[in-house]
């Protein structure tokens, strides 16, 4: 009746957008929950005078209030993790195999074994209290050790008296799950490479003593007095003693890079001189000059500024080695994968020794590990993480199953066919892409300065010798040295590292993060973009449903609801977190016909659901590929998918379209073709993995310099073959595919201001190297005269540097407020 | 002269020795993780109440 009604009033079609304000079921004013800080909205749990938004966050109040850990709600409010949606039971019962514990254990024997575990979810000093006074959660822990930055948290137990699994079901409990995947059986965690902090602390402390040593000499207080002037030797010679270490250790790393450089330049391997070089001829003339100074005519050498020189080249190096330790840049499909999986007959097995005809069982959304046949009736697959097809795929009795599919519904039984290794998508990883490293940028000062800057300075130095061997040979010695020890490059290479870790601080406060600072310069040299579809310019979060047709009464909606419920096919669930409604009504008389559709009884409506064929709707009415609703024999409309596109992409595109080539490469099919083609130059659909790939390479033979966006393990080879790669990341903690730059998914919006601000940054680079060039003019300029003295180039050559260090700092970060990135 | 010199060289060792022990903390892994330690000093220790202590008593029993 009430169907007859509203079709009364609305006669003609009607579009509603379902979204969750516009519905909202009105009730109480939500509470949120002690724990985690979320509304409790389903299902409401309370103990004493505290809510809970679910079980699960209940649990854990549980055992910290029994374990007298209430502590942790000190710190911060409603700091706990989420619980919801999150069932454990049985997901980490193959850590009972010792096989497996032996795997992934870093130490073992009898009463203690050690254990390194990834967790993202750590996110604030609650956490750091929690997991590091585990041992008074759980008997047979000894001790737990948090590393904040990287997530890493290791545990030793005693293995007598707590297992393994109990650890890690745990953890799990509380809402810090820990990934256990292929890549953890890895243990060989890389050596930490200290040189560099060691070298910056030796020339540091011999660079503040030496400049102590020399102050008298500043003041000339040693005029005409033979104890001062003891004194002062005494002091010349200990500044020799402390100059050794600096330049046989702290600059140790330029000599050589010098070294090498010329014997492959004299090789003919290459023709650039590396910036080493000039740096090296610098260094090695302050060294000997002062040397011979001292030793000589026991007057001062330019030990200070010799010091000084080789502190700041370090601290420049330091300070280019900064990068983002928490993220990382070099995962492949060990990351994604299960470490272990219950094989029929052989209990858990590691996936990698999976073999042909070994039988496994699939749960739901668990990912398929290896190409294997079904042996269950049907299952839904959504491959979107494989190749980037946003809808699942049927897939019926004994056809076959790629790996890298996820699983939606009940448990499925599957055959392997292939081995992990062998799999189709695994084959991509064996693609040339992934075992060549990517080409370096060439830095910009051995792009443009480096070369004539080596031969210009030899040059100068030989005609300042030339011109004072004819007037005043006495100076010869003095003026050269000077020419080559001025003519050093410290401002030069110095003004790089600082503006690109400026800029990568900027970057990063906006979600941004490039693995390293010669990604910036790659960054500003691209002129051709390859955007994927699912993920990048969609968002990953649950699919928006558009139902187009009669209004759906309120009950009725809740009807809908409440059979699609029943449900799990992937487009019913989407209809399900799209319609709105707390209440859970009951389904009476629920029948499920496999690939067609759904029918039951809520209350007094009779809903059915499904394909037009299904509901044998008449020619005029059909729609293909979209979920038809009846109710009570009446036809209502259709819910389709949506893509839910990211806020800003049309502005994104349109901006970026001025100066780039856009390409679309896309895993889906091409149902949406209209809605993007304008916006690119050229597009793509059902690019499988190697497609996408092959699409990078053939711009890259066009001369292009291609930046490529995805976010997918789809996406991974085209990442790989691009000249940049930038995955886009719901959570830059979480997983991405290997990737130069890793940017946080809500912040797609300024991808244009990014790429536009790694061009200003490259400028800044290049007015600071003309800022310093300058400074080197005059400097050379005094040293061919004769009138560098020592106390001169002690002042000259550390305020050169740090002045065209400020100016480049600077300048960044006014020109990011201009761009309003701070 | 030879006050200047003995402090001097005084000086040298004791900085020496900070050198020294700057290079016993770094190869140690103690500039490895900087923010996690600076939050772990805020924690402070609770005095168990009745209800745990009971529960260990009841263990040792």
């Amino acid at each position: 009746m009430n169907s007859e009604f509203v079709k009364g009033i609305n006669p003609h079609n009607y579009h509603i957008f379902i979204k969750a304000e516009d519905m909202s079921v009105d009730e109480a004013v939500a509470v949120s929950c002690y724990h985690c800080g979320e509304d409790c909205d389903d299902n409401l749990v309370k103990v004493e005078d505290k809510s809970f938004c679910c079980v699960g966050c209940k649990t854990v109040y549980e055992i910290l209030s029994e374990n007298d850990m209430c502590t942790y709600y000190d710190f911060e409010k409603n700091n706990g993790v989420s619980l919801k949606a999150k069932n454990f039971t049985g997901k980490y019962d193959y850590l009972s195999s010792t096989e497996i514990e032996n795997q992934l254990l870093e130490f073992k024997s009898d009463e203690y074994n050690k254990i390194t575990f990834f967790i993202p979810s750590v996110h604030c000093s609650s956490c750091v209290w929690l997991l590091e006074s585990f041992n008074k959660v759980l008997n047979g822990v000894i001790t737990t050790r948090l590393d904040f930055v990287k997530k890493r948290l290791s545990v030793a137990y005693n293995p007598k008296q707590v297992t393994l699994k109990e650890v890690v079901e745990l953890l799990a409990t509380l809402g810090y799950e820990p990934i256990i995947n292929l890549e953890s059986t890895n243990k060989k965690t890389s050596k930490i490479d200290r040189g560099l902090i060691l070298r910056l602390g030796v020339v540091g402390f011999c660079f503040g003593n030496i400049m102590l040593l020399s102050f008298p000499e500043y003041f000339n207080l040693d005029i005409q007095n033979s104890v001062d002037s003891s004194y002062q030797k005494f002091f010349l010679y200990l500044n020799f003693v402390l100059a050794l270490p600096v330049f046989f250790y702290g600059a140790s790393g330029y000599l050589k890079g010098a070294y090498v450089s010329l014997k492959e330049n004299l090789r003919g391997n290459t023709d650039v001189l590396s910036v080493d070089i000039p740096i090296m001829l610098g260094i090695s003339a302050l060294f000997i000059r002062s040397t011979y100074e001292t030793f000589a005519h026991q007057t001062s050498g330019y030990w200070d500024s010799l010091a000084g020189l080789v502190f700041f080249l370090l601290a420049g190096k330091y300070v280019q080695q900064v990068t983002f330790k928490f993220l990382s840049f070099e995962r492949d499909y060990k990351s994604y994968f299960p470490l272990a999986i219950k094989v029929k007959g052989q209990g858990f097995k590691n996936i990698t020794q999976l073999a042909k005809n070994d039988i496994i069982e699939i749960h739901h959304d668990e990912l398929i590990p290896a190409d294997a046949i079904l042996l269950s009736d049907v299952a839904y697959m959504d491959y979107s993480f494989v190749t980037g097809e946003s809808l699942s795929i049927k897939v019926a009795k004994g056809e076959l199953v790629y790996a890298g599919g996820k699983h939606q519904g009940a448990k499925i039984e599957l055959m392997v066919e292939k081995a992990v290794s062998q799999s189709y998508l695994i084959e991509l990883w064996n693609n040339d892409a992934f075992t060549k490293e990517k080409e370096l940028p060439v830095s910009v000062f051995s792009k443009y300065f480096s070369k004539y800057f080596t031969y210009i300075a030899i040059g100068v130095a030989v005609l300042t010798g030339l011109y004072w061997s004819k007037h005043n040979p006495e100076l010869v010695w003095p003026t050269v040295t000077a020419v080559l020890m001025v003519a050093c490059p410290c401002a030069l290479t110095l003004a790089m590292p600082f503006v690109m870790n400026a800029t990568l601080s900027i970057f990063s406060k906006n979600g941004f993060f490039p693995k390293n600072q010669d990604v910036v310069q790659l960054l500003s040299e691209a002129d051709a973009i390859v955007f994927d579809k699912t993920g990048t310019l969609t968002s990953g979060k649950s699919q928006e449903v558009e139902y187009k047709g009669d209004v759906l009464l309120k009950e009725e909606q809740m009807a809908v609801k409440a059979l699609v419920g029943q449900s799990t096919h992937p487009l019913s669930k989407s209809i399900y977190e799209n319609l709105n409604g707390r209440e859970v009504l009951k389904v009476e008389e629920f029948k499920n016909f496999s690939g067609q559709g759904i029918v039951g009884r809520v209350n007094d409506l009779f809903v059915r659901l499904g394909s037009s064929d299904f509901l044998k709707l008449s020619t005029s009415e059909r729609v293909s590929g979209q979920s038809g609703v009846e109710i009570n024999g009446v036809f209502k409309g259709f819910f389709t998918v949506i893509p839910n596109l990211r806020d800003g992409w049309t502005k994104v595109l349109a901006s970026l379209r001025k100066s780039y080539h856009l390409v679309l490469a896309s895993g889906d099919n091409d149902r949406h073709k209209q809605t993007f083609e304008t916006y690119f130059d050229s597009t793509h659909f059902k690019q499988s993995p190697q497609d996408k790939l092959n699409l990078v390479k053939s711009l890259q033979q066009q001369n292009h310099k291609v930046l490529m966006i995805g976010d997918g393990l789809n996406d991974a080879g085209a990442l790989k073959q691009s000249n940049i790669g930038i995955a886009l990341s719901e959570n830059v903690h979480g997983f991405s595919p290997s990737c130069d730059i890793i940017m946080d998914s809500d912040k797609f919006s300024k991808l244009s201001t990014f790429l536009e601000f790694s061009k200003i940054s490259m400028n800044t680079v290049v007015a600071a190297l003309v800022l310093s060039i300058v400074y080197n003019f005059i400097g050379v300029g005094m040293a061919v005269m004769g009138l560098l003295s020592p106390m001169k180039a002690a002042i000259f050559m550390p305020l050169s540097s740090l002045s065209v260090v400020l100016f480049g700092v600077g300048l960044t970060w006014v020109r990011a407020k201009q761009k309003k990135l701070v | 002269m030879g006050v200047i010199v003995f402090l001097v060289v005084l000086a040298l060792v004791i900085a020496g020795g900070f050198l020294i022990s700057f290079f016993w903390a770094t190869k140690d892994g103690q500039f490895d993780d900087t923010q996690t330690p600076a939050m772990r000093i805020l924690f402070e220790d609770k005095k168990p109440t009745d209800n745990v202590r009971n529960k260990t008593s009841n263990k040792r029993q």
